[in-house]
């Protein structure tokens, strides 16, 4: 939810105050950018989509007009960017080694070898599930397990209800665990 | 609570998306059912592994890209109004020319149509008519123009 800091700050943007521009950025740069990279599996699409995402509610934000959090907002106008992109191609998945190597994968670098070597492999299955889902499951799936984000919140985001968001959320996550499934069991 | 309740809502579970009481319903039927038990334990790896890729670093760069879009987009903005601008004042501009234009032929009109009546009045013959303050004589309008021309000066 937005306070007044917030309030004061997209104001200032929308009478086109250039450092106030900057500072929403910083605020919400990493979360945009962590979506559209769940979204799209590699860092260069990420950065054009977020780059985009960003220069199109800066572009329209004197039409935002406060009915949700600006953040709301913002993760709207992303993930149908999101879902724009994925709609023409599937996602591109960076391979596990680099993202490794990024420290993309903090769960892993606490195990030993053995369990590294495991958890990469069901890392690699979990992004292939996810990057097979239609893209509205995986926005959701996103959304709801990548970003942690409240129903209620993902419900304002794609317009829908908790109760919608309740049940595709649990499907999503039902097919990529369906997915991993023979994995899971080894 | 049955097997399939506690199914479709191991998400909201998992979320903490329940309330107090459906909260301890599941986790009965949890503490009973070995088969929902192994269900959940299965989810709960699969979203552990997938809530633990994280979404990349944000490079230094997004912020000048997005910065420089912007600034292009106030450009061009700008470029469109003042072109808008140009067009309306050269429009403005035709439409005073035509203006001038009327009413210059109106004034001219009007000179010659007084001038005519004076000749009249005083026995000038027809020829013999004013042009602003000058007179001359007849012949053809060019060379009349540079007699004159010549006297006054």
């Amino acid at each position: 939810m937005e306070n007044q800091a917030d309030i004061g700050l997209i104001a200032a943007c929308q009478q086109g105050d250039a450092r106030a521009f900057r500072r929403v950025f910083e605020i919400y740069r990493d979360r945009v950018f962590s979506l559209c990279c769940h979204m799209s599996g590699n860092e260069v699409d990420a950065e054009d989509l977020a780059q985009e995402s960003f220069i199109q509610a800066f572009r329209n934000i004197g039409s935002f007009r406060a009915d949700s959090a600006f953040g709301t907002w913002l993760y709207r106008i992303a993930s149908n960017r999101c879902l724009a992109e994925a709609r023409k191609r599937r996602p591109v998945f960076a391979s596990m080694e680099a993202m490794a190597e990024k420290n993309v994968i903090p769960m892993a670098r606490e195990k030993n070898p053995e369990e590294q070597l495991i958890h990469k492999e069901l890392a690699e299955r979990v992004e292939e599930a996810i990057a097979g889902l239609p893209e509205k499951q995986r926005l959701i799936f996103v959304l709801g397990t990548q970003m942690g984000m409240r129903y209620r919140e993902i419900g304002e985001i794609l317009e829908c209800s908790e109760d919608a968001v309740k049940v595709r959320i649990h499907r999503a996550r039902k097919r990529v665990r369906d997915a991993l499934k023979p994995f899971l069991e080894t | 609570m049955n097997c399939f309740g506690c199914e479709r809502n191991l998400s909201s579970y998992r979320d903490d998306e329940l309330s107090v009481e459906e909260r301890l319903a599941i986790e009965a039927h949890l503490e009973d059912c070995q088969s929902c038990r192994g269900e959940f334990e299965s989810h709960q790896r699969a979203w552990e592994v997938a809530g633990g890729l994280q979404g990349g670093t944000v490079t230094d760069g997004l912020w000048r890209s997005v910065e420089v879009n912007l600034e292009e987009g106030r450009a061009s903005t700008n470029l469109d109004d003042l072109a808008l601008m140009i067009k309306g004042l050269a429009s403005e501009i035709r439409d005073l020319h035509h203006t001038v234009d009327d009413l210059r032929r109106q004034v001219e009109q009007v000179e010659w149509g007084v001038d005519e009546r004076e000749g009249e009045a005083h026995g000038r013959r027809p020829d013999e008519i004013r042009v602003g303050r000058g007179r001359f004589k007849a012949g053809t309008p060019r060379e009349a123009s540079i007699e004159q021309f010549r006297r006054s000066s």
